[in-house]
């Protein structure tokens, strides 16, 4: 793999997420082998890969939701394996699982209000700015969050994130299963928390939707890193895509 | 006399009085097992040793610090809380990782170890607990004998299960407390302190079987093994309201109650049996119960 990260560094101070030969494991059964991988502050940086190569599990080991791993994390120049998992938000990085996780038992309002506002960095949003943003969850605000559709829970996840503050958002497939018309919606979110330099590391099948917002890309196969590239990068590497992701 | 169904109207107004009684201790501690499992997934067997707890320790607060009933009301479910907040932190938290079966052993040793010393310490006699002064004394009209203290301890109990049901369905801790419910590794990583409300909310559960307890010591005396009694009622009460749901299991106990009343007045030989019977038909017809989901 050409060190594209090493170019990337130049002249543009510390990475805001540095992970090192991070290995995880579900029990006995190794799912990362040892992945590298920055994330520099306001960027956003797509993962590719197939199925079941193991973005999400890249995801939930960064968060500190899988804990059997080995490697080295940094966080704002921080290590964060240690910290506890109810720690690592406070820090300053929030999780958008790929099932969305709204909850049934609460509204939509008490979905959006749960994540306790970890930072007033001044990213953090307003629940009216989200509603102004979102009038369809206000409307809908005193129903039960499992009532939206598919994606006004999408955005529901990822509204109720922007409200605690986070800096770096990691978000695991927002437009799997969702309409064109949503997945447009989505871009549109996506490239205003770029424009409040909110930090972006997200996991996308769909590279046409990526190509549109990300900055740099990462892709996976057998739980490890095997390519790294630049936007600029994208038309030439996009035969070789297309195989790796089996398109 | 005036005759309802061949039975004299005071008998049935006295038995459903009685059936509301008991009612009141079952959904309080029903209530506390569905709030304690909904999160912990643990089946609380102490639960009855934690009732036993709070009806002692208002006994000795009594007995030794001469506190009166008002004062022991309020601090023997604390001390009751604490020690629930003490287990969990020290033992309990460390099966949640195991198969559900060791939180279900663990505290049924529990239950045995708080329940053999203090029959070792106080003896198996029951002692005597007196009401509170101001609500001594019956109330008597055509159709009905209401002792007040008894009446009382149906509305304090049935205004604790509100309560309980609006802080957990109204607040934003309660908010934590459903969330968690359904996944506490997500409302973890927002940034709670899952393994803290854990704590909290086992503490809780214990603190309700603690108040219900000292409400209980003026009716059924002070004894060792009064939870041990009450909580295979308990237990059955569970199963036909159905784990997880609160509100299921505070009207499924104040039902029971009633039924079990009713059924002492119409058919005696059935009393004790019939909130068993019911048991073992809902398991037939809707094992996850009246008010339950399925898991
Ligand atoms: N909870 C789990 N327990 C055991 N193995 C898992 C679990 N979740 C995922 N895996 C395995 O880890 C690998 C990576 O999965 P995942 O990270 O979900 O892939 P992706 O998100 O790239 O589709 C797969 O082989 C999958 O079978
Ligand atoms: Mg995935």
């Amino acid at each position: 793999m050409t060190d594209v990260s090493a170019l990337r560094r130049e002249g543009r101070g510390p990475a805001q997420l540095k992970v090192r030969a991070l290995e995880a494991w579900y029990g006995e059964s190794q799912a990362l082998y040892g992945v590298d991988l920055d994330v520099y502050p306001g960027e956003t940086v797509t993962l590719l890969g197939r199925n079941g190569v193991g973005k999400t599990t890249t995801l939930r080991t960064l968060m500190g939701i899988l804990r059997k791993r080995t490697g080295e994390i940094e966080f704002d120049e921080r290590s964060i394996l240690r910290l506890p998992l109810h720690r690592v938000a406070h820090a300053g990085m929030g999780f958008v699982p790929e099932e969305r996780g709204i909850f049934a038992s609460l509204t939509v309002e008490e979905n959006l209000m749960l994540p306790p506002v970890v930072a007033r960095s001044g990213k953090e949003m307003s629940l009216d700015e989200i509603y102004t943003l979102f009038p369809n969850l206000l409307d809908r605000r005193h129903s039960p969050g499992t009532k939206l559709s598919g994606g006004e829970q999408q955005m529901l996840a990822i509204a109720r994130i922007l409200r605690t503050g986070v800096s770096m958002i990691l978000l695991d497939e927002p437009t799997e299963g969702l309409a064109p018309v949503i997945v447009n919606r989505i871009g549109e979110m996506l490239k205003s928390l770029k424009a409040h330099g909110l930090s972006v590391l997200l996991v996308e099948q769909n590279f046409r939707f990526a190509a549109k917002i990300a900055d740099h890309f990462y892709v996976m196969d057998h739980g490890e890193m095997i390519d790294s590239f630049a936007v600029g990068e994208l038309p030439a590497k996009r035969e070789a895509l297309n195989k790796a992701l089996g398109v | 006399m005036t005759m309802i169904f061949g039975v004299p109207l005071m008998v049935l107004t006295g038995q459903m009085l009685i059936g509301l009684i008991n009612g009141s201790f079952y959904a309080l501690l029903s209530l506390g097992l569905a709030v304690i499992f909904g999160l912990l997934r643990v089946v609380n067997f102490a639960h009855g040793a934690f009732y036993m707890l709070g009806a002692f320790t208002a006994w000795m607060l009594g007995q030794y610090l001469g506190l009166g009933f008002w004062p022991s009301l309020v601090i023997a479910p604390l001390i009751v809380g604490c020690v629930g907040a003490v287990v969990e932190r020290t033992m309990l938290r460390h099966l949640y990782e195991l198969d559900h079966l060791y939180g279900l052993l663990f505290t049924f040793g529990l239950a045995l170890l708080l329940e053999g010393s203090f029959q070792h310490v106080f003896g198996a006699s029951g002692k005597p607990f007196s009401a509170p002064e101001a609500l001594t004394g019956i109330v008597r009209t055509d159709f009905v004998i209401v002792p007040i203290y008894r009446s009382w301890v149906v509305v304090a109990s049935l205004l604790i299960c509100l309560g309980t049901w609006a802080l957990i369905e109204k607040t934003k801790i309660g908010s934590y407390l459903r969330a968690a419910t359904e996944d506490a590794t997500l409302v973890q990583s927002f940034g709670v302190n899952v393994p803290l409300l854990l704590t909290l909310t086992y503490a809780f559960g214990c603190a309700l079987a603690g108040i219900a307890g000292v409400l209980a010591a003026p009716i059924f005396q002070v004894s060792p093994t009064m939870g041990s009694n009450l909580i295979i009622i308990i237990f059955a009460v569970v199963v036909v309201g159905g784990m997880g749901s609160i509100l299921g299991a505070i009207a499924t106990g104040y039902l029971l109650g009633i039924v079990e009343g009713l059924t002492k007045v119409f058919y005696p030989e059935a009393a004790n049996i019939v909130i068993f019977v019911l048991m073992a038909v809902v398991l037939l017809l809707r094992p996850a119960g009246l008010f339950g989901k399925e898991y």
